[in-house]
């Protein structure tokens, strides 16, 4: 339904973006992570016809952007980062506009509004001018103006930034709702809300794509490494040298005391059994193995530093410590 | 080209003049002026006609004596009307983000530029008609002719057109009211005067006659006196088509853009 094929924006001397390739499945929620400055908002502006790429171009909706910018368009709802309204308007009187500019016919166009009102829950607001709205009602209309038009393509860029935990909860629902019916790409620098929305991922960094697919296969593929916390009844000094006997392990690191550690292993399941049956075989008394799953945070922080994983409570410490 | 989208643009448009003060405070200061200026010909008019009564000729023409210098001094008026109606018009839109709403619909940008175009003249030429009242205000006392008065009007609608098309090229580069504000007076006010040049016999020949013809002052005459000419329609149009060219290059430019 979206298909990006090898989209590269110069701004001046400097890529912004550079071979951008991905693609979404129709009906499919795709999240576009990234931090800040990756090239979301370039992407997505050329995705839905607002700049032109310098090279490369995309299908969106089965319509080139380059030669079918109009279709493209019409079948595509798009909200600008920090949704960019009339401010004295009202939410009704702006929708009626956004309706007759996307071409509503004019007799669906009552029923349209009513439609996203009640989809978007503005009910409240519908009358009021929009300028004096709350950012979280802001943020709906912004999100009703893109789906005012029914488009099967819905593209929005950081649809929950600036907004409360209330507020995010709620926006993130109401684009859950839309799966199957749309095809949503949905960027955001926060990996949890793509976790929590999304069918797939695309991550982009530095202006490419460095990873793409589903949230499994992303997590699976980038795994380099199984890691096991373990604990003994026991202090278990010798377990350092003695565990290396194990083909598969990669490494050891003592946590807390002689009789907790932190095991790194090949990323193959027979390893981690063979490691557990070993373990368990020892004097020290295994009280507690725990597979220890890469978040991915931990996978998003690789990708985007190219730096190995590290835990929760390092990153924790590190961020203390900034 | 869509003119359901033009109609849209140009809805939304006259909604926003029609909603926010400065139209009407415009109008206001417009007809202000209009008034003391009526008033002050009328009076010069009236020390005239006593003279003329005394050497016995009455027969003064109205619309020649009162109404031409005083629709001509309006026009005059527009140059410094029209830059700050139609400063809002693109630059705004670029301020606030709104264009980017307007250029990922299925909108032409040709169609963004005739919708916001035709609402600014629109609404420039609403203003101008209310001065409608003196020329009805004329007509209780003695019997204007019509005739040069539509023309008048015509030709100050053709002036508007140009004046907006101008102006709105001067809202397509920035996105700061004040600036496109002041690039349109400058370039309003060098068309009006740069006829000037031809007083300082600098410019002879050609040149001086291509400078007259650019020189917007000129070209209002002929409508005062009734008299439509299609030189100075095609005049008027042809810098109108150019101020929208310009309008719309300058906003299609921003999907090539090399700048974030």
């Amino acid at each position: 339904m979206i298909e990006a094929m090898g989209l590269t924006k110069y701004y001046g001397p400097r890529a912004a973006i550079q071979n951008v390739t991905f693609s979404v499945a129709p009906g499919q929620i795709a999240g576009f992570l990234g931090v800040n400055g990756a090239g979301k908002t370039t992407t997505m502006r050329i995705l839905a016809c607002y700049l032109y790429p310098t090279e490369g171009t995309a299908r969106v909706a089965g319509y080139d952007i380059l030669n079918h910018p109009l279709e493209v368009r019409r079948a595509t709802g798009y909200m600008p980062e920090h949704p960019l309204l009339y401010n004295e308007m009202t939410v009704r009187s702006f929708l009626r506009f956004v309706a007759g500019l996307r071409g509503v016919p004019r007799r669906q166009v009552a029923e349209r509004i009513d439609t996203v009102i009640e989809q978007c829950g503005l009910q409240a607001v519908a009358d009021r001018i929009i300028g004096r709205l709350s950012r979280g009602y802001r943020q709906r209309v912004g999100i009703a103006q893109a789906l005012i038009h029914d488009p099967p393509v819905l593209i929005l860029d950081e649809p929950t930034i600036g907004l409360d935990p209330k507020q995010i909860l709620e926006i993130r629902e109401l684009i859950r709702s839309l799966r199957g019916r749309h095809t949503v790409l949905l960027s955001s620098h926060i990996l949890y809300e793509v976790t929590q929305v999304c069918d797939s991922v695309v991550v982009i960094h530095d202006g490419r794509i460095i990873a793409q697919g589903s949230l499994e296969e992303l997590q699976r593929g980038l795994m380099a490494e199984h890691r096991l916390r373990v604990r003994f009844l026991r202090s278990a000094d010798g377990l350092p040298t003695r565990i290396r006997e194990v083909p598969g392990v990669l490494g050891v690191e003592a946590l807390d005391g002689p009789s907790q550690f932190l095991i790194r292993l090949e990323p193959r399941e027979e390893v981690v059994a063979e490691v557990i049956r070993w373990l368990s075989n020892q004097a020290w008394g295994l009280v507690e193995a725990r597979r220890e799953a890469l978040t991915l945070e931990d996978i998003f922080i690789q990708l985007t530093t190219g730096r190995t994983p590290v835990s929760a409570e390092e990153l924790e410490a590190q961020e203390a410590s900034v | 080209m869509n003119l359901r989208s033009i109609y849209w643009i140009f809805r939304k448009e006259m909604s926003i003049y029609l909603s926010t003060p400065l139209a009407y405070i415009i109008a206001a200061v417009f007809l202000a002026l209009a008034g003391f200026m009526f008033y002050t010909i009328m009076l010069y008019f009236a020390q005239n006609y006593a003279r003329m009564a005394m050497m016995g000729t009455e027969n003064l023409d109205l619309t020649q004596e009162i109404l031409r210098p005083f629709l001509g001094n309006l026009a005059f008026l527009f140059l410094l009307i029209v830059p700050l109606m139609s400063m809002r018009l693109l630059a705004e839109e670029r301020r606030l983000g709104t264009i980017e709403l307007l250029m990922t619909s299925p909108v032409r940008t040709v169609e963004i530029v005739l919708g916001k175009f035709l609402a600014g003249v629109a609404m420039n030429f609403l203003i101008y008609l209310l001065t409608i009242v003196f020329p009805l205000f004329l007509r209780l006392y003695g019997r204007p002719d019509w005739g040069p008065i539509v023309s008048g009007y015509l030709g100050v609608l053709l002036l508007l057109m140009a004046f907006v098309g101008l102006s709105m090229f001067a809202s397509a580069i920035t996105s700061s009211q004040l600036v496109a504000a002041a690039v349109s007076f400058g370039i309003l006010i060098m068309l009006w005067i740069i006829g000037w040049i031809s007083y300082a016999q600098v410019a002879s020949g050609p040149l001086q006659q291509i400078v007259q013809y650019i020189s917007i002052v000129d070209h209002l005459e002929d409508f005062y006196k009734g008299v439509i000419d299609s030189q100075h329609v095609v005049y008027f149009l042809s810098l109108a088509l150019l101020g929208l060219s310009l309008t719309y290059l300058a906003t299609e430019s921003h999907r090539w853009r090399a700048t974030s």
